[in-house]
């Protein structure tokens, strides 16, 4: 059996291992859309719906989700992953994007504040995770936050809020609600471990 | 104060910095070693916390994104250079500043974003050479500052950037258009790292003000912070 190794780029051979992420996004810097193709269909559902939990319109969601995607496909050209994983970038991108978007629209219409904190239990992230077990460690490992830390985190992290408004929404000081997120995310790192 | 600072290497990891203290702890990463680890452990761990809300996205959104790929042009691969990557190229404007205040720019006979005034067609070496100039300069909010150079005349106004904050990699700044109304009005203006510090607006209106604000690599149609200087051509 010597088969002669297949150049990385042909890496969907049957009986090849695939490519990683990383790889996939070096391919796609250079312009390869099959590789781009391969990113898309292993990081939209990511995508999509963190930008769905942060927006909530399921179409504004998926405009935030082109955008990040067309980013990426524009900036694989810059990917360096020395500097970090394709998927922290992605949900990095994906994230600020939602963010600014929540915040552009708050500042122009303050208004759905109260009613957003309502109509979310602060735990709803919970219910929202997939069943994937990513999702199962990441509740284990936020459950095993205080429960400021665990808010301060979420409501930043999943509504959108700057740490003076999630201080605003818990009646805490805004400089212990910065410190809860710290320790909150020195915890949950720690609790998640090197996963990339 | 330091560990005020770095505290809020949490809160920036989440996003949830107000904008001037993001740009301020932005600022603070460049001396902070331990702080840019800090950050790089929060970002991997803050993105397993969205991860964990993955849907299935619809197959239309899919289509949409490899069509608009098909044509896009991909950024030209950044090229290291030795050193002060995120160092902005300076130009020496204060000499620029100091005539453009005069009117007597032509006179100098000086050197604009690399162009030679004299009998050069250069759309930003006509609006300094305008009668009607306008000039304004303000604080930019995070650092360095913006100056407006305006001719109604011309519907032509060139921005002059000075010391503004480096950004990452993946950010730039972005002018804007405002009109009476604070409608904003999106223009192609990006300035990175790399661009000169002189950049011409189109503004037709003379009442439109010009503001900047920092935005993703390739720009937004809609800013997405507050302003961080907002300047009137008059």
């Amino acid at each position: 059996m010597s088969r002669e190794p297949l150049p990385r780029r042909l890496g969907l051979v049957p009986g090849e291992q695939e490519p990683s992420l990383d790889e996939l996004l070096v391919d796609v810097g250079r312009g390869d859309e099959k590789a781009f193709e391969q990113v898309y269909d292993q990081l939209a559902p990511a995508v999509v719906g963190l930008a769905r939990r942060v927006v909530r319109d399921p179409a504004r969601a998926e405009e935030i989700a082109q955008e990040v995607f067309l980013s990426v496909w524009r900036q694989a050209t810059r990917f360096e992953p020395a500097k970090g994983s394709a998927r922290t970038w992605l949900m990095t991108l994906t994230h600020r994007r939602a963010v600014d978007v929540v915040r552009s629209a708050a500042a122009s219409t303050r208004r759905d504040t109260a009613a957003a904190a309502e109509d979310v239990p602060y735990d709803s992230v919970s219910e929202q995770a997939t069943a994937r077990i990513e999702g199962q460690q990441v509740r284990q490992c936020l459950g095993a936050l205080t429960e400021l830390q665990r808010e301060a985190v979420t409501l930043a992290y999943f509504e959108g809020y700057t740490y003076p408004e999630v201080a605003t929404l818990l009646q805490a000081n805004v400089s212990t609600v910065k410190t809860r997120m710290r320790d909150g995310l020195i915890r949950l790192r720690d609790c998640l471990g090197g996963a990339r | 104060m330091s560990t005020d600072v770095h505290i809020s290497a949490g809160a920036y990891a989440l996003n949830a910095l107000p904008s001037a203290e993001a740009q301020q702890f932005w600022s603070h990463l460049d001396d902070c070693e331990l702080c840019r680890e800090e950050v790089a452990g929060f970002t991997v761990t803050a993105a397993a916390l969205g991860r964990s809300v993955a849907v299935s996205p619809s197959a239309s959104l899919k289509q949409r994104v490899l069509a608009a790929v098909a044509v896009t042009r991909q950024l030209p691969p950044l090229v290291p250079r030795a050193e002060n990557v995120r160092t902005l190229r300076r130009r020496p404007w204060p000499q620029l500043l100091a005539a453009a205040a005069a009117v007597t720019l032509v006179a100098v006979g000086g050197v604009v974003a690399g162009v030679v005034l004299d009998d050069d067609p250069d759309p930003v070496a006509e609006v300094l050479a305008a009668d009607d100039l306008h000039r304004r300069t303000a604080p930019v909010n995070g650092g360095g500052s913006m100056t407006l150079i305006s001719s109604v005349e011309l519907g032509r106004a060139v921005v002059l950037t000075e010391d503004l904050p480096p950004l990452p990699e993946d950010e730039v700044y972005q002018l804007w258009l405002l009109d009476e109304q604070d409608k904003v009005h999106a223009t192609d203006v990006l300035i990175g790292s790399e661009s000169p510090g002189a950049v011409l607006v189109p503004t037709e209106d003379p009442d439109y003000r010009v503001a900047i604000t920092r935005e993703p690599v390739g720009g937004s149609r809609q800013p997405s912070m507050e302003p961080l200087a907002v300047l009137e051509q008059t």
